[in-house]
């Protein structure tokens, strides 16, 4: 497994098992954007389908924001021009995977400042809200669900800092996406309370596997252009990086 | 509950050194982090905080159970929860109740996160699409009464139900699992698929995109193997039976697909039909969903009909008025009935009257009235008085509970014309199978890949689904229809006969008359006026409660009977100021005179006498009244281009009354059951297709042998009826409105197989030439069946022009 697969694959395990913390506080507003509107209230096909629409909403909002932060790096990247860039971003998403897995294993709650910066942001945001609710229509759920994925959550920001270091545009949002993708079956869940499913994700055991299993991942990480460092580029090399720049050998 | 030290919005403890709040109602509550502080003031401040009340509103409060026996409590009493709670273990019990009123997820969140709350319940399951909870708890620290109590206040409230879970309701829980797992699967899969899409504009590198084929083998294992078990199920059933069935081709597709699939990811090709395998899951049990829900809709009916019987009834007992659960009543007790409530059982009157709505068991919108001495049927609801009742039958005796058993029986069965269908489809299925073979062979030597992508597309496109859903479908949704307006289907092939009916026959007058008797002549014998002698009927009658009695209720009487005394079959006796009077039959009168029985006129309409103790004083002839209705549904069904016959058991002279008065031409008299027969035998014989209509207990034989028999059910006969459809009110309407509803119902069938068909003779070609690519043949096929399903659905629905004219008896479910 590659790098990216594995930051791929971390960041779609982070997003499935998230944190006792992301069900207390988001599971409170998938079950609260569905108690307060008569147009989900219809049936359980159509609730479904609106809690797919919200989650959509917010999966669209996180990939925007990966991308973003991935382009921004990416940016940065050319601007400074420093040969062993694509391994400091190696090593700081090894520091990220690690922050994520702590989160999952053992519900470390360290990164919470940063969601004070966010919460300045989505002051301005908020208003919006209020004027799509209550949902009456399909594209007024999709847009409360983008709204939705500005929220401040300490995840959140911490996979956007892996986004940051992916080191381009499109691998930050292909990195949100994955993780967006992960959170889905939960979050809609939640809201159309699937009994089975949501007990399955929420148990302890499975996320704290999943934390340690990010830990590993996040130690690899790190150790691999360390130790590149010492014994000089191999592998993946056949593999053509020409359009990704900020690719992970510099040589 | 929230303490200090803990979050009001997601109740985690709050960080040192964090100290944030939110207004909530004009209070600060403690939040741990910017996030909830951002959610917590999102929903206040969108008027969302009715869901922190309803959250945090039944935290056990000690008043609880000083607040007074209620309703609920009668569910304490091991009679009341025999049907509903099981013991689980030593100490625990499971209970599964039907709660009013759930109409989303949310709904099933708040009382599952409430419910968890109270001391003593271990587990709480409700199920959204059902409106079931299933609650493990102890009956020590949380009795039955107090969880009840719990979902009422929230405003679900609950019933006990019958046996657990019923079958529908698990097949639609597995259903809506299995969808949720394609569905998941599906979009996880497409997001690959559009990655590696975008991917390959950018040039993906090859590792990428091993990557997400390898993910999407992944999630589309599940989605094969338990989602699509059902057609993998059906295939394997069909193979063991030596035939081949619908499930065949798909279980084909989807192996051939995912085989291929992993075969050509392992070597590193593009050519991978994950998001297609998942996606023509999806489809397909979305197509089983729609078509299950329209099977259910009937089932459905059964179960809203239990659900009009109320779970508790206030019984009388030397005048104290002790609220118990219904299946602790016994026959003979006296119930009282307040306005809004619903009858628990079926009985008759013995104080009060008051108008009772029975739009769910007849289709009859109007309220009827309903007195002392007159039955009331479990089910129907008090909508003005009080009254009180004699219980006669209770439980699985009840005309409610007959109804359901019969709709149940005739949704067991399966019609002619689905049968027909299903050798179609199995014919159509060969074919394409020989198809798919053929496309592959024919491309196979010039492009392989395409090859297979066309035989697959081949396979999906044609699955035959909206050619087996066309007609039953259509049937089920048409049976429910009626049984909405008052005619209840008892046999599965009665609707496709009933749409190509040629005569009706009536065979009996009192198919067409009210029953309710009028006096059409008056004879005076002696020194009386024919009014006089009226008025003293009519205080005499005044005292009865035979149907003849009513016949005098309207004359206004001056006089006052005494010591009025009813001969059961003969007549009523009694005083006028000091004057002995008889009415009843000529025999009976003149036996107090001692004078020989006056002769009455050999037309036998019926007639009664009245006397003294010197002399019979005058004859009253009674003739039945015709149905206020009879006319204009008789001039509808000649407008639908049936003959309309009488073939009547009784006199002449009524019957050719009654023939005239409805203008209808052909009828017979003084038939015997045997002649019927033979005159229905003989109908059949010159090619016309008859429709019966009788009372559906003495006329047994006749109604057998009529292509369609159509009873006019009351009461206890409705148990024993032979007949294939059921009239539940007092109405012919019904009817001409059947007839109608049955040749829409033929007409959609023919609509759904015409479309089946056009819809294959077009995909097929455009499969077999490769031009479609798998997942769209996985979009035509669920968009076909789809169409065929929905068109069907449409005849479950009201036309305006008669929506208007009554209300929707079996809305109750969907009004929420």
């Amino acid at each position: 497994m590659s790098g990216e697969q594995m930051t791929l694959l971390a960041a779609l395990l982070a997003g499935l098992f998230g944190s006792t913390h992301c069900f207390g506080m988001c599971g409170g507003i998938a079950a609260a954007l569905g108690s307060g509107n008569p147009a989900i209230q219809r049936g359980p096909v159509r609730g479904l389908g609106y809690q797919l629409l919200f989650s959509g909403g917010r999966i669209l909002s996180y990939a925007i924001a990966g991308a973003i932060a991935g382009g921004l790096s990416f940016w940065l990247g050319a601007l400074i021009d420093v040969p062993a860039w694509s391994g400091v971003l190696r090593v700081a998403t090894g520091l990220v995977m690690v922050a994520i897995g702590l989160q999952l294993a053992v519900n470390w709650r360290g990164l919470r400042h940063i969601e004070a910066l966010g919460g300045r942001f989505w002051r301005r945001l908020s208003p919006l809200v209020g004027r799509l609710l209550p949902v009456r229509s399909a594209p007024a759920a999709l847009g409360v669900g983008m709204l939705w994925g500005w929220l401040p959550c300490g995840l959140v920001y911490t996979m956007l800092l892996a986004a940051v270091v992916s080191g381009s545009a499109a691998k930050g949002g292909a990195l949100m996406l994955a993780f967006g993708a992960g959170t889905l079956p939960a979050m809609v869940t939640i809201g159309a309370s699937a009994g089975g499913l949501t007990q399955l994700i929420g148990r302890h055991s499975l996320r704290r596997g999943a934390g340690v299993l990010l830990l590993a991942f996040g130690a690899w990480t790190m150790a691999t252009p360390i130790l590149h460092l010492g014994h000089g580029a191999h592998g993946h090399a056949t593999h053509s990086h020409s359009e990704m720049p900020a690719g992970h050998h510099a040589h | 509950m929230h303490d200090a030290g803990s979050c009001f919005h997601c109740g985690e403890p709050i960080p040192r050194g964090e100290n944030r709040h939110v207004l909530i109602k004009g209070e600060p509550k403690p939040v741990c982090c910017a996030g909830c502080e951002a959610v917590a003031s999102l929903i206040s401040g969108a008027g969302l905080d009715g869901y922190y009340r309803i959250r945090t509103a039944p935290a056990p409060r000690p008043d609880d159970a000083a607040a007074g026996p209620d309703e609920w409590d009668v569910f304490d009493r091991p009679q009341a929860q025999q049907n509903c709670v099981r013991p689980f273990d030593d100490s625990r019990s499971e209970a599964t109740l039907l709660v009013e009123n759930i109409s989303c997820a949310a709904c099933a969140w708040l009382i599952e996160h409430s419910l968890r709350q109270l001391d003593g319940v271990d587990e709480v399951q409700v199920n959204p699409a059902s409106g079931r909870a299933l609650i493990r708890f102890e009956p020590a620290k949380a009795p039955l009464s107090r969880l009840m109590r719990a979902m009422a206040r929230l405003g679900y409230r609950p019933h006990p139900t019958g046996s657990g879970e019923s079958a529908a309701v698990a097949e639609r829980r597995a259903a809506l699992k299995r969808l949720a797992v394609a569905g998941f699967g599906m979009m996880q899969v497409s997001t690959f698929a559009v990655s590696v899409w975008f991917g390959a504009f950018q040039g993906i590198d090859p590792v990428y995109r091993d990557f997400m084929n390898a993910v999407s083998w992944l999630v589309s294992t599940p989605v094969l193997f338990y989602a699509g078990r059902p057609f993998f199920i059906g295939a394997l059933r069909d193979l063991r039976a030596r035939r081949i069935g619908m499930d065949v081709p798909v279980a084909l597709a989807l192996v051939l697909a995912y085989a291929a699939s992993i075969w050509n990811a392992l070597q590193g090709s593009d050519l991978v039909y994950f998001d297609s395998v998942t996606m023509f899951v999806f489809f397909l049990l979305i197509g089983r969903y729609v078509e299950m829900t329209a099977r259910h809709k009937a089932a459905h009916t059964t179960e809203a009909l239990a659900q009009l019987v109320p779970a508790t009834a206030r019984r009388l007992q030397d005048g104290v008025e002790t609220r118990v659960a219904v299946a602790e009543l016994g026959i003979g007790d006296i119930v009282a009935v307040a306005p809004g409530e619903a009858v628990p059982a079926d009985g008759v009157v013995v104080w009060g009257e008051s108008r009772l709505d029975e739009s769910m068991l007849t289709g009859e919108s109007k309220p009827q009235r309903r007195g002392v001495g007159e039955p009331v049927v479990a089910g129907s609801v008090n909508v003005s008085h009080p009254f009180r009742l004699r219980v006669e039958r209770l439980g699985q005796d009840t005309v409610l509970s007959t109804i359901g058993r019969l709709l149940d029986r005739a949704q067991a069965q399966r019609p002619r014309l689905a049968h027909a269908a299903d050798w179609i489809a199995s014919r159509f299925v060969v074919a394409v199978l020989f198809i798919a073979a053929g496309v592959y062979a024919y491309w196979w030597p010039s492009d392989p890949a395409l090859a297979f992508q066309a035989a697959l597309a081949v396979l999906v496109v044609s699955c035959p689904c909206a050619l087996g859903l066309a007609t039953p479908s259509a049937l089920v949704a048409g049976t429910d229809r009626l049984a909405q307006s008052g005619l209840l289907v008892a046999r599965a092939d009665a609707l496709e006969t009933l749409a190509k009916v040629t005569h009706v026959v009536f065979d009996k007058t009192g198919t067409l008359t009210t029953g309710a008797i009028a006096i059409d002549q008056v004879r005076p014998l002696a020194d009386v006026s024919g009014d006089e002698a009226m008025r003293l009927a009519a205080a005499l009658e005044q005292h009865s409660a035979h149907p003849i009695a009513h016949a005098f209720a309207e004359v206004d009487s001056p006089y006052h009977a005494e010591r009025v005394e009813a001969h059961a079959g003969q007549g009523l006796e009694g005083w006028i100021g000091g004057r002995r009077l008889r009415i009843g039959t000529p025999a009976f009168v003149a036996a107090i005179s001692g004078s020989p029985a006056a002769t009455v006129p050999a037309d036998e309409a019926g007639w009664i006498a009245l006397g003294d103790e010197q002399r019979t004083l005058a004859l009253f002839r009674l003739i039945d009244h015709i149905r206020p209705e009879a006319a204009a549904v008789l001039e509808t069904l000649r407008q639908l281009g049936m003959e309309l016959e009488i073939a009547s058991g009784d006199q002449a002279e009524p019957v050719a009354a009654v023939a005239e008065r409805l203008g209808i031409s052909r009828y017979a008299s003084r038939l015997t059951p045997a002649d019927k027969l033979a005159h229905i035998r003989a109908l059949q014989r010159a090619g016309a297709v008859v429709a019966v209509v009788g009372d559906g207990v003495n006329d047994a034989p006749v109604l057998a042998g009529a292509d369609v028999s159509i009873a006019l059910g009351s009461g206890t006969a409705l148990a024993q009826t032979s007949a294939a459809m059921v009239l539940l009110g007092d109405s012919l309407r019904p009817i001409a409105e059947g007839v109608a509803i049955a040749r829409r119902t033929a007409r959609v069938v023919r609509q759904n197989l015409g479309w089946a068909l056009l819809y294959n003779v077009l995909a097929l070609p455009l499969a077999a030439s490769g031009w479609l690519l798998p997942w769209m043949a996985a979009i035509g096929m669920s968009v076909s069946s789809l169409v065929v399903v929905l068109n069907a659905m449409q005849l479950n629905r009201r036309r305006p022009v008669d929506a208007a004219a009554d209300t929707q008896p079996l809305a109750i479910k969907e009004a929420c």
